[in-house]
């Protein structure tokens, strides 16, 4: 018997309980905040899922099928050249992302085809923060803000991909040598 | 290898266009405006590329992509959502791919995109309901209020404090903002006061990160990972929140 799971399992029931025991309905920011959250899921599921994730789930098959795991892993690949997977993250984060949950599928994806974790982050964090909306936050909010909106995203892909890449077991020299990088860079 | 690509930019094509937002209110003509205005018939012309890509790459039986094409034309000119054709054409690929005896890739592909659903689904759902319960909901003209109140939030982003920043970028990490009401909220959010640093914090946490989504990554790469993902965006955006602050702050000054 796995004590650690079936103890997850019992704290689990516990807070559903106590959440259903104590619920105070009476209060009218309780209710308002129970009919927020059918909003939301109403709004999510009216917006993205047929339209966004859907075809994503298709794309990502095509990723994890028809994209031979030898061209993933030449650009992607923990040992890929380390600006051109950068380069390529970021760059096919901008073309793909179109809400931030297709970008999910498409990098469990290419995480399973053997992506290094470094490029698949710097995939996933480039795609939603890096795309045409871009040109809208600048018009909108202020030509600087656009700007730096997608320098800093740059930089951080550099400083996330090199930090966490492929260091992991010697994560406190990978740390310098990150925060030494973002310093460079800032 | 040009095949795969072919097929992988046509369905991404088709994901782009059938998305492209609507550009600001009062635009009424730009190239934006042009492409949102059309977007169904790029979508669609796209869709007919997917048809010949299906055909001549896939190799599957022409018969059953006409059919399911067919299906999906009746079914958009029979009902004014995009949604109703949309269910069809991605069920009518489901099925003849799935029924597909030439190229067990075919069905492979749909197996494989079930999969995925069958991960990330579930994951999203509950992610989706817990942000909506704590942070409430906001998006077109709704603002409903989640059960952490909106006046602690606006207390706690204005002026232009590292704590101000760090909470912002907190507050863009769980919540979820769909590509186009990020925009929107951080204007009200400055109209009530929030600074230029915090707002910039906000943009840089907010997209990429949310609660749903961070369930979902901890399902692909665990806990851990996740864990250090998220601490370093939120470390990331605050700092980038303060320098960009004070960065205009001496600008102010000159």
């Amino acid at each position: 018997m796995d004590w650690k799971k079936e103890f997850k399992i019992l704290g689990w029931i516990v807070v559903v309980f106590v959440f259903a025991y104590f619920m105070p309905l009476e209060s009218a920011r309780f209710t308002e905040a129970i009919m927020a959250m059918f909003d939301l899921a109403k709004w999510y599921a009216q917006e993205h899922v047929i339209l966004c994730l859907l075809p994503a789930f298709f794309i990502a098959g095509v990723i994890a099928v028809f994209v031979s795991q030898g061209a993933v892993m030449k650009y992607f690949g923990a040992k890929a050249k380390k600006w051109v997977a950068y380069t390529v993250a970021s760059v096919s984060g901008t073309i793909l992302a179109v809400c931030s949950c297709t970008i999910l599928p498409l990098f469990s994806s290419i995480h399973k085809r053997g992506a290094g974790l470094g490029p698949a982050i710097a995939f996933l964090y480039s795609g939603p923060a890096i795309n045409i909306l871009l040109l809208l936050t600048a018009r909108i909010l202020g030509f600087e803000m656009g700007v730096a909106r997608r320098n800093r995203s740059c930089y951080f892909c550099r400083g996330y991909w090199l930090g966490n890449g492929t260091h992991l077991p010697q994560r406190r020299e990978s740390e310098k040598g990150r925060a030494a990088q973002f310093s460079r860079y800032s | 290898m040009w095949q795969t690509s072919l097929h992988f930019f046509t369905l991404v094509l088709i994901l782009v266009f059938a998305n492209w937002g609507k550009p600001g209110d009062g635009v009424t003509d730009g190239v934006w405006y042009w492409i949102w205005v059309n977007k169904w018939f790029s979508t669609s012309a796209f869709g007919l590329v997917l048809v010949y890509s299906l055909i001549a790459i896939l190799k599957i039986k022409w018969q059953h992509v006409i059919l399911a094409t067919v299906a999906t034309a009746a079914s958009a000119f029979l009902s004014s959502s995009p949604l109703i054709p949309m269910v069809v054409a991605i069920a009518g690929l489901s099925i003849i791919t799935l029924i597909d005896k030439r190229d067990q890739d075919n069905k492979e592909w749909t197996i494989s995109s079930w999969d995925f659903t069958k991960q990330i689904m579930p994951l999203l759902a509950l992610g989706v309901l817990t942000a909506g319960f704590l942070l409430g909901s906001t998006h077109d003209d709704t603002a409903m209020a989640g059960i952490i109140p909106n006046e602690w939030v606006v207390n706690l982003v204005g002026g232009n404090s590292i704590f101000s920043n760090f909470f912002a970028s907190i507050v863009g990490a769980f919540m979820y903002f769909a590509t186009l009401t990020e925009v929107p909220i951080l204007q009200g959010l400055i109209a009530a006061g929030m600074g230029k640093g915090p707002a910039l914090a906000l943009l840089l946490a907010g997209p990429s990160l949310s609660l749903p989504n961070m369930l979902v990554i901890r399902g692909v790469i665990g806990t851990q990972k996740t864990l250090v993902y998220v601490l370093l965006v939120v470390i990331m955006a605050t700092i980038s929140g303060i320098t960009y602050g004070m960065f205009f702050k001496i600008i102010k000054f000159n």
